[in-house]
């Protein structure tokens, strides 16, 4: 087991040097001057630049930059924004709760609607509640996320009129941001209506939820659906039945259990869609997130905000992706026998 | 097998033949199919044969809805834009940058990818161990991310993303033909070439590579399916192919400004993409299947 978290640790240390190297040699591959891309700031005089110029390392050579460059990563600077001359650490977690609040209820709501499905079709292989759960899925899996974001606004906000089509909330109320995570804030402020403002922010949550959650829903119902049939098959689901279980009993004994523990490893590719439908679907509901400020970031050749997003991001993917994998070897016993018997 | 007709000769379909005698059987996979050769046909022929040019701008019919509706025209199958531009021909037009571009970016990441994949495959020791760690980093980035950085790099515009997809899709590549070929390294039909004296690329060449193809075939089946998405959530960012091309994302985007006057602009793109890549990922569905199931009459 100890051996096991070190090659994980160690995997995870290179993995993320490269990635640092990869967003370090984007500060050379921009268009433009290293120095400028690197701190940020457009307009310099003659002695400033020499001076940043200094204090960047950018005067030497390719591999002091570099550790100079992990010395200022660390210390969480990664210069100022080229639009707004903000530190970009600071722009960066101003976004980033409305992101996490928006995935993490589209996440709730892929589990919630996606292993209870993907059990079922797998419980019922072959039948026709199977085929109807699959064949929907299979469906949904390639509507492009962009278009289902533009159906929904077209069916539910201009022809029903039923919910709003961008933004977290209402421009009538004003929320003080203390957290970033809209649903905490209404409970931490001192508004006088808070249920009024409380509905008007589901209100403008459903939409980019539910266009969120489209594709990892589906994701799940097929995995949890093979890894169920896997299940089924196995010996020991027999021995159970011949013991003389109820269906219920076996389902949530033995059958939900074991088909969930493989699929766990899986989730990391979750995160992956999960991040880049985030991408698109808050440019489509204009959600002040990480996505949006991005593209932002893209449009306005922001390449400080870019290289900083890059590495911040990527180091995320791959830090979940790790915990995943371990969190994996904990909890299922049938890999760590498999890991103790080849050593 | 016993043979009640001993007289004339019995031919045994190879594996290949299996297969596909397997997907036939499946009517779904089948239609899907043809609607993939449909849209192929489309992507190359269409260019030709569509009624208008994509950019050609008619003023008199401005906004013209689908023909069927009674405001509609019929010199105009599925209506105009917003600049009298005919939304067939657009869409016919978009089919082969859209599609067809997918289809040779994903053949060229194959390329790349597969023979990538096979040195790494076949090397041992330190050299495909930092190979995988490389791999692991770039695999670990979300592509849509690493797209829109590289068209950061090289600006906005068509031929930069087909650049990006292509650096992002050449990963993928690498991973799967790098597992496949770990795979039969392992068996034994392999240890019995290397006991006959066969060299590492003839080994590669004749045993392993037979063996693999489907594999890849099946990769590039989710390869075009992903670079069709890459492309047109570039195209509707605004980061691929740029405003007034008739590329499907970059039609969805113009269309957002009309959406509440014009809906066939937001319905009729998205509806094509949604039939291209619904067929695209059943066709591959199909084909996982029959090579699961093939062995089995």
């Amino acid at each position: 087991m100890f051996v096991y978290l070190l090659r994980r640790i160690n995997l995870l240390f290179t993995t993320l040097i490269v990635i640092s190297v990869m967003s370090f040699s984007l500060g050379h591959l921009f268009p433009g001057d290293p120095v400028i891309n690197f701190s940020g700031k457009p307009s310099l005089t003659y002695s400033e630049y020499q001076d940043l110029s200094q204090t960047l390392a950018l005067d030497k050579s390719y591999f002091e930059q570099y550790l100079a460059y992990l010395k200022r990563s660390f210390n969480g600077d990664f210069g100022v924004s080229f639009s707004s001359q903000k530190p970009i650490l600071d722009e960066f977690l101003r976004v980033l709760p409305a992101s996490i609040e928006l995935s993490l209820y589209a996440l709730l709501v892929t589990l919630v609607f996606g292993l209870p499905l993907g059990l079922l079709a797998g419980i019922k292989n072959n039948r026709l509640i199977d085929r109807i759960i699959f064949s929907v899925a299979t469906i949904l899996n390639s509507i492009p996320i962009f278009w289902v974001g533009l159906l929904f606004i077209l069916i539910f906000t201009l022809n029903m009129n039923w919910l709003p089509m961008s933004g977290r909330l209402t421009l009538l109320y004003e929320v003080p941001s203390i957290t970033g995570f809209l649903l905490v804030d209404i409970a931490l402020s001192d508004l006088a209506n808070k249920s009024y403002v409380y509905t008007d922010a589901l209100r403008h949550l459903i939409l980019p939820t539910a266009t969120l959650a489209v594709l990892p829903a589906t994701l799940v119902i097929g995995m949890m659906r093979s890894s169920v049939i896997h299940v089924m098959g196995m010996p020991y689901i027999k021995a159970a039945q011949t013991k003389g279980l109820t269906s219920w009993q076996l389902i949530t004994r033995h059958v939900f259990r074991n088909a969930l523990l493989p699929i766990i490893p899986q989730f990391g590719l979750l995160f992956n869609t999960l991040v880049t439908s985030t991408m698109i679907t808050e440019v489509i509901f204009s959600w002040p997130g990480i996505g949006n400020w991005i593209i932002e970031a893209i449009y306005q050749r922001d390449f400080p905000a870019i290289q900083a997003s890059l590495l911040i991001v990527a180091s995320m993917m791959i830090s979940i992706n790790v915990l995943l994998e371990i969190a994996h070897m904990m909890v299922n016993p049938l890999m760590r026998k498999e890991f103790n018997a080849t050593k | 097998m016993p043979q009640n007709d001993i007289y004339n000769e019995v031919e045994y379909p190879g594996p290949y033949q299996q297969a596909w005698g397997k997907f036939k059987q499946n009517h779904v996979s089948w239609v899907c199919f043809c609607i993939v050769m449909f849209f192929i046909f489309v992507a190359v022929i269409g260019p030709f044969i569509s009624p208008y040019s994509p950019y050609h701008q008619d003023t008199g019919y401005v906004l013209l809805p689908p023909s069927w509706q009674s405001a509609g025209n019929v010199h105009f199958l599925l209506g105009t834009d917003d600049l009298g531009r005919d939304v067939f021909s657009r869409l016919i037009h978009g089919t082969s940058l859209t599609f067809g571009i997918s289809l040779l970016v994903a053949f060229g990441a194959l390329v790349i990818g597969v023979s990538l994949g096979a040195l790494a495959g076949m090397s041992k020791g330190i050299r495909s161990s930092i190979f995988n760690h490389l791999l692991d980093a770039i695999l670990s980035i979300p592509s849509l991310l690493l797209a829109v950085v590289i068209v950061a790099i090289l600006g906005p515009g068509l031929n930069n993303t087909i650049w990006a997809v292509l650096l992002v899709l050449i990963p993928q590549f690498v991973h799967r033909t790098q597992i496949v070929i770990r795979d039969e390294l392992k068996k034994e039909y392999i240890t019995a070439a290397r006991l006959d004296g066969a060299s590492e690329f003839h080994i590669l060449k004749n045993s392993i590579f037979p063996n693999i193809i489907e594999s890849i075939i099946l990769q590039y089946s989710l390869a075009v399916s992903a670079a069709m998405l890459d492309i047109a959530a570039l195209g509707f960012l605004g980061l691929g192919a740029q405003h007034g091309s008739p590329e499907w994302g970059a039609m969805l985007s113009d269309s957002i400004d009309l959406i509440y006057r014009a809906s066939w602009l937001a319905i009729l793109p998205g509806i094509t993409m949604f039939l291209c890549l619904l067929s695209v990922n059943t066709v591959g569905h199909g084909l996982r299947n029959a090579l699961k199931h093939r062995s089995e009459s």
